[in-house]
């Protein structure tokens, strides 16, 4: 099934089409999720309700476009909210897996998840939609409302924290 | 008067970032070729993130832990039961007063009664119906999982 006829049926009345976005898009979810708001516990809250607030907002969706990105706008206002109650923890977590490609070892892929998971929560999350997202830089500038050249200088210093972490500079 | 002028190593890089990214469109720039020619540091600095943004491409998802399904779809249905709730409060809010409006002409009682205890008491009604007892000590499907886990 689409995403577009899922949600047609669900606002059609069938809420079990629902079930098909959510298992879609629930990694992606928890993935970003847990970049921002920083445990488990709490991805899976924010990612809970997220869904909840897509179910109840979907009549505003419109399904011409895609459905993760509308969806994110959503999870993040619910990651903020979650990281701002009292008692939240900040761990870091792993929150990608990787292939070893590209040249790179599989230790060298382990590093680079170790160090993403050390990240400050905007650069991770900069990060993710950057390389697991694909989202370009006018798209990322749209989507988290900041400047287009804000996003690259932000990337950019991202990266070399990133280099900084794996390279053992920092520890 | 010179003719590279973004000699700083940051704008460079992040440029020779944006290349990476595949964000730019034609050739690389004059001025980024003779920066890098002279300095070593931004040259070294560039393979490192070529290599890193390698291994940034073969990122994937860890697979999830959970199913959230479940959950939300135990907290759907009472969503869908408050949307057909007050659904029907509304349908039913013309009728309610069309018949409240008939019985003041009709029934021959005190205008306080009529005009204050009337519509506060079927407000009340109303909202109770709709929203649930507000005294009722009620556990979220959250604070559930939280404790389970």
């Amino acid at each position: 099934m689409v995403d577009a006829e899922a949600v047609r049926q669900c606002l059609s009345g069938d809420r079990q089409a629902f079930r098909h976005l959510v298992h879609r898009y629930q990694a992606r979810a928890l993935a970003h999720a847990r970049a921002l708001v920083g445990d488990d516990a709490g991805a899976a809250d924010a990612s809970q309700e997220a869904f909840l607030d897509a179910v109840r907002s979907l009549v505003r969706f419109d399904v011409e476009r895609e459905f993760y990105p509308w969806f994110y706008v959503l999870l993040r206002n619910r990651c903020f909210k979650q990281r701002s109650r009292p008692g939240t923890r900040q761990e870091s977590a792993p929150v990608t897996d990787s292939e070893a490609g590209g040249g790179a070892s599989r230790e060298e892929a382990l590093d680079l998840r170790r160090a993403i998971g050390r990240l400050d929560p905007p650069d991770r999350e900069l990060v993710l939609l950057k390389h697991l997202e694909g989202w370009t830089y006018d798209e990322l500038s749209a989507r988290l409302g900041i400047p287009r050249g804000t996003v690259m200088s932000r990337l950019f210093h991202a990266r070399r924290r990133l280099q900084s972490l794996i390279s053992g500079e920092e520890s | 008067m010179t003719n590279a002028p973004h000699t700083d190593c940051d704008d460079v890089l992040i440029a020779a970032m944006s290349e990476l990214d595949r964000e730019t469109d034609g050739a690389r720039p004059a001025w980024i070729h003779a920066h890098l020619s002279g300095c070593r540091g931004c040259r070294d600095a560039v393979a490192g993130m070529t290599r890193m943004h390698e291994s940034l491409e073969h990122l994937t998802y860890v697979a999830p832990g959970v199913d959230l399904w479940p959950a939300v779809e135990a907290r759907l249905l009472p969503v869908g039961r408050s949307a057909s709730r007050e659904t029907l409060a509304l349908a039913l809010i013309v009728p309610a007063a069309l018949v409240w409006r008939a019985l003041q002409v009709s029934l021959d009682l005190p205008l306080p009664v009529w005009n204050v205890v009337v519509p506060l008491a079927a407000a009340v009604i109303v909202l109770r119906w709709l929203a649930g007892d507000p005294l009722a000590i009620s556990v979220s499907t959250p604070e559930l999982q939280q404790e389970g886990a």
